[in-house]
């Protein structure tokens, strides 16, 4: 039965794939197609010379021909002979999408795969840190809040955690740099870093890079803090109301005991679920402050090269952001019906 | 974002449909009425949002008879002005009236919000209803086009569609409804599918009622409030979207004041001119604020699972 | 100083500044005892703007200097090179055969010296200076010719140089003649031939041969190569954070002061003046509204120039594409627009203070540059005289018309650069005062570069050009330049500029050159087709412990001859 609930879930991403590389593909290339990615305004450049280029590029294809050539459909076409039925192409067909190849950027030639996967990292990190942050101050805001409810202290802990998604994250972010970098600096204190991920030649080692990871990090946690930090307090109130904790009063264990070892842990344990539903977008959620800090990530890479019309390289990050997130929604939902056999019958 | 808010809560509050007594509309609405109404802070946060949008409509009569300018007036003399007699809020770097441009840029922020709110609502919720009530292949395609939609993260998607054309304030509210409008349906379809189970349901269907009657008599009030919510919740993540946008160079441009493109472009004055940070700052934390507080409010009052 | 001192240093002198041609006149016995008497600011006054100087007699060895960058190089192989940023570490890492000094003179780089044609003005003999490449091998005339090769032979049809549709026509043949001369032919009289391909740094055959003509597009050396020529060499590239280089100690002008150079990549100009104030970067260009606030900054010393750019707007001429077009048609309407711009007023507030207003078709850093007799200073009333004068009458409305024609159009630049964006707006905002309604909607740059090179399907545009060294605007103003991926947007027409621009192109003296290209200016005054608004400056903040940083008009991101006598006072 769980063998043909997944591959029933797996058929199903399929045409969801699909439909994505169909989806940001003709968004990309609607656009004023006689762009050549790359090239400035320059006042020598001629006619010609573009011409040539957007030839090279294989822009001057028609629009379906250029799909299949990206996704790796002609390269199969052409493997098993049929290449004539691939009407305007010119030159041979390169590996794409279904040989596992995302191609060559159009504005500087680097493989878009080699860019993705080095600067994947800095956005994991990124993303990482940020839930991290974002637990380890949404638990206390939570459990203090429900512990102390209708209080003050609780008013202003939910105030806190619903005004800091109430902000703009850019916003706060280049105030933060004014203040933690700048301002720090003019007072002679010592001031954190206000972008990147390391410093030039006397950086790099672990101190450094936390100081440069540190502000953009705590930024982008201020988003899963708003929802966390509530969701723990009330799960939190629900399980301080359960019976096993009145028990365990009754029974005459200290109360700080009963709070902190026994409600916090089964407190705690729904907020996984919700961190899970973060993951599908670890890849793309912190393009903006990947933006204001100049961290080296994917989203700003995505975003950068979305301006200068480097189609590749965006399909590419679109794309695998996507893939990430129907593989992790399947994968979410086989864990589901693994522990919950209704659904597997559903 | 604020969709999982939504979802999360839901969710948890309760994990089955089953036990809920299917009440009369009528005193279901009556009483979420006045639960919302004792919620002080709520309701407080609903007359901001009422008074911005009062404000904002009224903006040229500010423009005639209070400030005596255009939002767009250019006076290059007063570039920076700090607050003062002429400028009661000062003046931006062509010398345009801030207080002015707060007001009429309150009408583009405010005015993207709710339109947006409103496209993915009646989208998504049409999507939503569709997709529970028909079940089978309908609701399988629809879904898996809204799985598309999701798949594809937000941001690279406004970016994509974006760089498309330069958006005004529809076509801005177009692009991020577009996004937004698969959470919404996600969210229905879970509510029709619980709703439609119910024995109310089945009555009804076997007194003879078509199955537009079915959708829109009987299943639409019930699943109604968890539009509302969505929708309250809604507002201000697309009020702090548009922002986003902005400063990413994808939203709307001067001369044309919002607030998420004055606080973008007051960005690079911070330090002689922080006035033009703050006072655009302000009004989107206000607002995004009072629409959240407003919207946790009416879901507190209006879901039946929190009774 | 001594005699000896002071000779090595007037050669010095001489080699960064070139032959001038006031020097040839003032004769070279005369030019020594001026500068031998500390003259240096008589002989700049002569030549125009100071030129920044070197002194080396404090220079400390070691240290590492970074500068901050608003985008990431992407591909800094000469034949490939198209953004600052990669130009900027290209020319660092590839010395090229000629280059080019602050004031846009030709100096000799791994030439011996600048090729002058020969008598039948389509060959030019090059003479290469010994040197090394990093790993040792000598740089040969086989280099060179394998460097052009891939940009203009058959066999390498397939590497993606955008230089190759202009070699195919110019070039004829470049020849090895011996280990150390290349002939270079070109197909006819071509004077920005010099300028144009011979600034181009040159790739080491032994290398990059090994490699089919199709890998070279998507190698990995055209970011991190593994053996140069100039003065410093790549050690690693973090992609999107920073690009780290060392000093080469085969460098042909002399071992580099520096250990280290690193460009970093900063989010955006206003950031960039934060971190010179906080002293992350060293160098940087800082946003102009940063300026004022790095005056009082004790660590850091601020630069700034006329750079070889301006910022115009082109008015769409072609009826055929917009009818628009009727109201940009009349050369009296023309003029009535841009005698109604505060130019002045544009470049104290829009830019800071940091513009000039425009006088003319080209840039002041030009050496072609004149002041055109036909000026337009600014006066709204005479604007709105001339505009009454040809027949546009103001409605009820306020905005004026003509044969059922509404003066209203659209006028676009591109999003992301701040100054332009509020630039359109004041200029719109200066012509609804004569009774123009004029819109304004910034376009993405890609589908600006569309309208006005492709489609053309725009009414006015607004934009900013950095000039090459050589004074050749066919590609602006040309007839032969409308379209198909050219800059004439405008779709301008007159035959006698096509003329003297096909002329000036094939005329190799410079006197004459200079004389046919002011015959241009003074036409495109009078035309005004596309009339330019500022001339914009070049800002830099320089760390006060960086020295010899010499930018200036043409030696600002690229070329950098000067680069290898840069030091840090702390050594550092």
């Amino acid at each position: 039965m769980l063998a043909k609930f997944v591959l029933r879930r797996a058929l199903a991403a399929i045409p969801v794939v699909v439909g994505v590389t169909v989806i940001t593909f003709f968004l990309m290339h609607s656009t004023a197609g006689s762009y050549v990615p790359g090239l400035a305004l320059n006042p020598n450049l001629t006619a010609k010379d573009v011409a040539l280029l957007r030839s090279q590029l294989g822009l001057d294809q028609p629009l379906w021909i250029q799909y299949l050539d990206w996704t790796g459909v002609a390269w199969l076409v052409e493997r098993v002979g049929l290449g004539g039925l691939l009407v305007g192409a010119h030159g041979d067909a390169t590996p794409g999408l279904l040989q596992l190849s995302f191609g060559q950027s159009m504005v500087d030639g680097t493989s878009v795969s080699s860019q993705l996967f080095d600067r994947l990292p800095n956005t994991i990190l990124l993303t990482v840190t940020a839930i991290l942050v974002g637990i380890a101050l949404s638990i206390p805001l939570g459990v203090i809040g429900a512990m102390r409810r209708g209080t003050r202290v609780d008013h202003a802990f939910t105030t806190v955690s619903v005004a800091g998604v109430a902000v703009p994250q850019f916003w706060l972010g280049l105030i933060c740099i004014l203040f933690f970098s700048v301002r720090l600096h003019d007072w002679g204190l010592p001031f954190l870093p206000s972008s990147g991920i390391q410093t030039p030649f006397t950086g790099g080692d672990l101190l450094d890079r936390l100081a440069h990871l540190i502000m953009p990090a705590t930024v982008l946690s201020f988003v899963y803090l708003a929802i966390w930090s509530r969701f723990t307090r009330s799960s939190m109130l629900e399980v301080l109301s359960q019976d096993y904790v009145r028990t365990a009063r009754a029974k005459g264990m200290g109360d700080r005991r009963v709070t902190y070892v026994h409600a916090l842990r089964n407190a705690v344990i729904p907020l996984v679920t919700l961190v899970g539903l973060e993951l599908p977008g670890l890849v793309s959620g912190g393009l903006v402050v990947e933006a204001v800090f100049g961290w080296p990530g994917i989203g700003l890479l995505a975003y950068q090269r979305a301006l200068a019309y480097d189609y590749t390289m965006v399909l590419g990050i679109v794309t695998f952001a996507a893939v990430l997130v129907v593989v992790g929604n399947l994968l979410a939902d086989v864990l589901y019906a693994v522990f919950d056999p209704r659904i597997r019958l559903a | 974002m604020i969709d999982q808010l939504a979802i999360d809560e839901i969710q948890r509050a309760g994990t089955t449909s089953a036990g809920i007594t299917g009440r009369r509309a009528k005193s279901y609405w009556g009483e979420s009425w006045e639960r919302l109404r004792a919620n002080r802070i709520g309701m407080l946060a609903g007359y901001v949002i009422l008074f911005l949008a009062v404000v904002a409509i009224l903006a040229p009569v500010l423009s005639l008879l209070v400030t005596h300018v255009q939002p767009d007036r250019q006076d290059l003399d007063s570039q920076f002005l700090p607050p003062g007699p002429q400028h009661w809020l000062g003046a931006d770097e062509t010398g345009r009236d801030t207080l002015t441009r707060l007001v009429w840029g309150a009408r583009v922020s405010l005015g993207v919000g709710f339109l947006t709110v409103t496209m993915q609502i009646i989208v998504g919720g049409c999507v939503g209803l569709v997709a529970g009530f028909f079940s089978g292949w309908v609701d399988n395609v629809l879904m898996r086009i809204v799985d598309m939609v999701l798949a594809i993260p937000a941001i690279f998607l406004f970016i994509l569609m974006a760089i498309l054309f330069t958006p005004n304030a529809l076509t801005l509210s177009l692009i991020i409804a577009s996004v937004g409008w698969g959470g919404v349906a996600r969210l229905v379809r879970a509510e029709v599918l619980s709703v439609r189970s119910r024995d109310f349901m089945l009555a009804t269907r076997s007194l003879g009622a078509s199955n537009v009657r079915l959708m829109g008599r009987h299943l639409l009030p019930n699943v109604l409030p968890v539009m509302i919510v969505a929708a309250s919740l809604g507002v201000g993540a697309i009020i702090l979207a548009e922002a986003a946008l902005d400063f990413l160079g994808f939203g709307i441009h001067p001369p044309t004041p919002s607030w998420g493109n004055m606080l973008s472009n007051a960005q690079t004055y911070f330090a002689h001119s922080t006035w033009l940070v703050v006072f655009p700052g302000v009004m989107i934390f206000a607002t995004v604020l009072a629409a959240n507080l407003f919207g946790n409010a009416v879901r507190d009052a209006f879901d039946p699972r929190l009774r | 100083m001594s005699r000896n001192e002071a000779e090595s240093q007037f050669d010095r002198f001489l080699d960064e500044w070139s032959r001038r041609d006031f020097l040839r006149g003032m004769g070279g016995a005369l030019a020594f005892a001026a500068f031998a008497a500390g003259g240096i600011e008589f002989l700049e006054a002569c030549g125009g703007n100071p030129a920044p100087t070197t002194n080396t007699q404090n220079a400390v060895r070691g240290g590492h200097v970074v500068e901050g960058q608003i985008s990431d190089i992407s591909n800094i192989n000469p034949i490939f090179i198209n953004d600052v940023p990669s130009s900027l570490v290209g020319y660092l890492v590839y010395s090229r055969l000629v280059t080019a000094d602050g004031k846009g003179n030709l100096i000799p780089d791994l030439a011996t010296s600048v090729p002058k044609v020969d008598s039948d003005q389509v060959t030019y003999k090059v003479t290469l200076r010994d040197a090394k490449w990093s790993d040792g091998q000598p740089i040969t005339a086989d280099d060179v010719v394998f460097t052009y090769q891939l940009m203009f032979d058959p066999k390498y049809k397939a590497v993606t140089s955008r230089f190759r549709a202009q070699l195919e026509q110019y070039l004829a043949s470049v020849t090895a003649i011996d280990q150390k001369t290349i002939v270079f032919k070109t197909t006819k009289p071509y004077a920005p031939f010099v300028i144009s391909f011979m600034n181009l740094g040159m790739l080491p055959k032994h290398i990059w041969e090994k490699l089919q003509p199709a890998e070279i597009n998507s190698s990995t050396m055209n970011q991190v190569p593994q053996v140069g020529s100039g003065a410093m060499l790549p050690v690693k590239w973090d992609k999107g954070s920073q690009y780290q280089l060392k000093r080469n100690d085969l460098f042909w002008r002399g071992k580099p002061y520096l250990d280290g150079y690193v460009t970093k990549v900063v989010p955006d100009a206003v950031q960039v003046a934060n971190q010179l104030k906080t002293g992350e970067i060293d160098v940087g260009n800082p946003d102009l509204s940063q300026w004022d606030s790095l005056a009082n900054v004790e660590t850091i010393n601020r630069v700034s120039y006329v750079a070889p750019s301006f910022d115009y707007y082109i008015q769409n001429l072609d009826s055929a594409k917009t009818p628009k077009a009727a109201i940009f048609g009349d050369v009296q309407v023309r003029k009535a627009l841009l005698t109604a711009l505060d130019r002045q007023k544009v470049a104290d507030k829009v830019y800071f203070g940091l513009a000039a207003p425009a006088d003319s078709s080209v840039s002041g850093a030009q050496w072609v540059h004149t002041t055109p007799k036909t000026q337009y200073p600014y006066s709204q009333s005479k604007a709105e005289q001339m505009l009454d004068a040809a027949g546009w009458a103001k409605g009820a409305d306020g905005i004026r018309a003509k044969n059922g024609v509404r003066m209203e159009w659209e006028l676009r630049t591109n999003v992301g650069n701040k100054v332009r964006e509020t630039l359109i707006t004041v200029l719109a905002d200066q012509w609804k005062q004569i009774g123009a309604n004029v819109t304004t909607k910034p376009v993405q740059f890609p589908q600006l570069v569309t309208q006005l090179t492709q489609s053309r399907d725009f009414e006015m545009i607004l934009l900013g050009i950095s000039e090459g060294l050589d004074p050749d605007t066919t590609q602006l103003w040309s007839s032969k330049s409308i379209g198909g991926g050219a800059l004439n947007g405008a779709a301008y027409k007159n035959p006698k500029v096509d003329d003297l621009l096909d002329q000036a192109v094939q005329t190799l003296d410079r006197e004459k050159r200079k004389g046919l290209y002011q015959q241009v200016q003074e036409i495109l005054m009078e035309d005004l087709p596309a009339p330019l608004v500022t001339y914009p400056k070049s800002v830099w903040g320089i760390s006060k412990r960086v020295k010899n940083f010499n930018v200036a008009a043409w030696n600002g991101a690229s070329p950098r001859p000067w680069f290898k006598d840069v030091y840090v006072v702390d050594g550092k």
